[in-house]
């Protein structure tokens, strides 16, 4: 019970970022087939410069209940949308012309998994129907330029826009501030390209949401939750390829995986996708180390399927002969995680056995890895 | 003694007869002026919606070095593991006439994540070929055979940077001499006798940079304007004395696109990584040139590829990891006249009042540039792997390649009929 009173307190701070009523969910692009940005209509790319939000490292979303008797904090790092700004920004107009994000259930954290169950399941915001918080923004006023120095500029404004919560519109409204960073050498230590920050910060009500609070749980859940938004945007889209390596079909297909299974947290769906993409790749040594190594590595997994990362650094080893010291450094890491010590060490042995041509850093990297795992080994003997 | 002299200017005339040349040629990064406009007429308006006519392809290997030639023989650079190949190839019919490999296997303190290049464009003078690799291996061959007449380590001699990507501007020729970037410990620019490789007068110290040179003329000067790093320069080129020289900001350092000349006296640089497009007056006072910032936009940013002059503006291909936008920009004020989505990161040529766009992912397109906008007339994918070179136009015939394959089209009108490639018309 307590932690279904909680979930009615994340369902109604979550959406509460931007407040306002009455667009169709349909407004919002759909995502990219990648998944990590939006379809954006070709109107709005015509009337300026893009900026995709930049999920993964920051806390995008904060949703706080500060309650009588408990304070919980909901946290969320897979927002994705995008925002337009004018390719030119005068005193005439606003400096934000569009903008859309889509909030992924299944990516809200308590940090208490129960509480994460009871979140994103059928008593709460309802994950398996409603996979998605959508956000679409309809209008901004009262922008003042706040300071325009070396080319930043900050704005203070407000936003307002539409809010769909398991399919109910709601009208948000809210004061932000907005800064736009050029590229600098010292930013391209963050991201490279243009930057883009809009925070904002409102208090959002419960009734505002039409969620009842169960009666006993009056003192657990605050009535108002605070909610505080904080999106880096870039326009350097977070699926634009690098790596002159990965084949552009690959790089795609793997990202699917990864917003299935990570982003939406959806493990049917998304082990479904890999493994056909697993067929896809069977003969593709990198490509396979590389699933396998996202797959052990990605902080934002919930659900790992060790058989089905194994399956991937098997065949890649095999492929190679279990000659490649970077692909057998990932087979050893299975075994770890499985905490298979001795098929681990072998592997992580046979690694350290094959660093001949290997760069002077990645070797290091794969002799720390050896010497992590024999402490673990050791650990767990004790 | 007037019999003498008309069979002097009879036999100079012959010998500038047997100068010129009998074909069309590419001969240098740039092309003809240096600036990848040529004066090619009898393009088609429009290409079958597969593309252009292909003449011919074949694989050449990794690398970036474009294409030049004298008409008969295309010369390019690629990559064999730890070597540069310098390669000939026919220009009728893509089959590999000569190619000349050596050593250079990759410093430590590279980045290497897309390849060694090689990036610089050999050059054409005479029938001698300049080459330079992307560990500064400064190489002149017989372009007929391929041997190496004489050569230089530039990094051991000179302490030239490798820009860590691998040195990438080509060298220039004035006069008898073969001019270059070097940068690193030693010298900004050098330049060599194109006949023994002697050294012939070495710069003031700057830094090394991607931009290629070029050699302009300014209040009835010889200047040969180069950016390296955050330094835009005009040089006396035969001697190497700075005639002027502009600071910019730190953040317009990671210039890697060629100066362009706006005669008689304006020179436009763009730059990627958050720098921006300028537009230099180099005036003449007191006996002294100095380089006045006329405007700058940030809206354009132009990486490696090239940019165009056409009339009173510009177009280049704007951008770095984000959107890569062709953008019109107006030469007096410096501002954007227009912007079209729809390309990859692309280089440019223009001929016959026509663009020619080649974007990083292998489109190929014909296009109309005005001041009032970009009309597209034909696209067609026609490369399959990074397409970072600018192509190379001779006639009516187009020579491209991407990190794997180099290829001849025909963008001629009625292409395929009978004499609508310059080339094989000549023949």
């Amino acid at each position: 019970m307590i932690t279904r009173i909680s979930i009615y307190v994340f369902c109604a701070g979550l959406p509460g970022f931007l407040t306002g009523a009455s667009a169709p969910a349909a407004d919002v692009p759909p995502r990219s087939e990648a998944g990590q940005t939006l379809a954006i209509p070709e109107e709005q790319l015509n009337v300026g410069d893009v900026y995709h939000v930049t999920p993964g490292e920051d806390t995008q979303l904060i949703c706080t209940s500060d309650a009588l008797l408990q304070r919980v904090a909901v946290t969320s790092h897979r927002v994705i949308g995008y925002f337009v700004t004018p390719f030119e920004i005068s005193a005439d107009e606003p400096p934000l012309v569009a903008g859309a994000l889509r909030i992924p259930v299944g990516s809200l954290r308590t940090g208490v998994r129960d509480y994460d169950t009871v979140l994103r399941g059928p008593q709460g915001l309802n994950a398996a129907e409603f996979p998605e918080i959508t956000f679409r923004l309809a209008r901004v006023s009262d922008v003042k330029l706040v300071s325009d120095e070396k080319r930043r500029q900050t704005y203070t404004l407000n936003l307002a826009g539409e809010l769909v919560v398991r399919q109910k519109t709601l009208e948000i409204e809210a004061p932000a501030e907005l800064r736009l960073i050029p590229f600098t050498w010292q930013t391209m230590q963050r991201n490279v390209g243009e930057l883009l920050v809009l925070r904002t910060k409102l208090d959002l009500k419960l009734a505002d949401l039409k969620l009842q609070k169960p009666p006993q749980f009056r003192d657990r859940v605050a009535d108002v939750v605070h909610v505080d938004v904080c999106l880096f945007c870039n326009t350097m889209s977070p699926e634009k390829l690098l790596d002159p390596q990965i084949k552009p079909a690959q790089h795609i297909k793997q990202m699917r995986f990864l917003t299935l299974l990570r982003d939406l947290n959806d493990p049917d769906k998304g082990y479904e996708f890999g493994r056909a993409y697993l067929r896809e790749i069977w003969d593709d040594a990198p490509a396979l180390n590389r699933v396998a190594g996202v797959l052990l590595t990605d902080d934002g997994i919930e659900t790992r399927d060790l058989s089905f990362v194994l399956k991937a650094a098997q065949r890649a080893n095999e492929l190679t002969g279990f000659k490649d010291a970077t692909f057998l450094n990932t087979l050893a890491s299975v075994y770890g995680e499985k905490a298979e010590w001795e098929t681990c060490l072998k592997w992580a042995r046979e690694a350290t056995a094959n660093l001949e041509g290997v760069k002077a850093e990645q070797a290091g990297e794969i002799r720390a890895a050896l010497e992590r795992w024999e402490a673990r080994a050791r650990d767990s003997q004790e | 003694m007037a019999g003498r002299t008309s069979w002097l200017a009879a036999a100079a005339a012959l010998s500038l007869l047997s100068a010129v040349p009998a074909w069309p040629q590419w001969l240098q990064w740039g092309g003809p002026h240096r600036d990848f406009t040529c004066d090619s007429t009898g393009l088609a308006d429009q290409w079958p919606e597969d593309g252009p006519r292909k003449i011919w392809s074949t694989d050449i290997g990794p690398g970036h070095s474009a294409i030049v030639t004298d008409g008969e023989l295309l010369f390019t650079m690629c990559r064999r593991d730890d070597q540069d190949a310098i390669l000939a190839y026919s220009a009728a019919t893509g089959a590999k006439v000569w190619e000349t490999r050596y050593d250079a296997p990759p410093k430590p303190d590279m980045l290497l994540e897309f390849g060694c290049g090689p990036h610089s464009t050999p050059l054409l003078a005479g029938d001698r070929l300049f080459t330079v690799g992307g560990l500064v291996h400064f190489r002149c061959l017989d372009k007929k055979a391929g041997q190496v007449l004489w050569s230089h380590d530039l990094m051991d001699e000179m302490g030239a940077s490798h820009l860590q990507r691998g040195y990438g501007p080509s060298p220039i020729t004035y006069r008898d001499l073969v001019i270059l970037n070097i940068g690193g410990t030693d010298t900004g620019v050098a330049a060599f006798r194109q006949d023994t490789g002697e050294v012939a007068w070495k710069s003031e110290k700057f830094r090394g940079g991607y931009p290629s040179p070029m050699i302009v003329k300014i209040n009835d000067e010889d200047h040969l304007v180069v950016a390296l790093g955050a330094d835009r320069i005009g040089l006396d080129p035969a001697t190497g004395q700075t005639r002027w020289r502009a600071t910019v900001d730190i953040q317009l350092a990671g210039i890697m696109s060629s100066p362009l000349f706006i005669p008689p006296d304006r020179v436009f640089f763009s730059c990627a990584y958050g720098g921006g497009s300028q537009l230099f007056q180099i005036a003449f006072k007191d006996g002294q040139y100095a380089a006045e910032e006329l405007w700058f936009q940030p809206k354009m940013k132009v990486m490696h590829g090239d940019s165009i002059r056409i009339g009173d503006f510009v177009v280049g291909s704007s951008g770095d990891f984000g959107p890569a936008f062709l953008i019109g920009l107006d030469l007096s004020s410096g501002k954007v006249l227009w912007r079209q989505r729809g390309f990859a990161k692309a280089t440019l040529l223009y001929a016959d009042n026509k663009l020619i766009i080649l974007d990083e992912e292998g489109h190929l397109a014909l296009a109309t540039a005005t001041p009032e906008g970009l009309q597209v007339h034909s696209r067609a994918k026609v490369l399959e792997e990074k397409s970072w070179t600018v192509p190379t136009l001779v006639g009516t015939r187009l020579y491209l390649r991407d990190n794997r394959a180099i290829m001849a089209l025909d963008l001629g009108r009625g292409a395929g009929a009978s004499g609508s490639d310059i080339t094989e018309a000549h023949r």
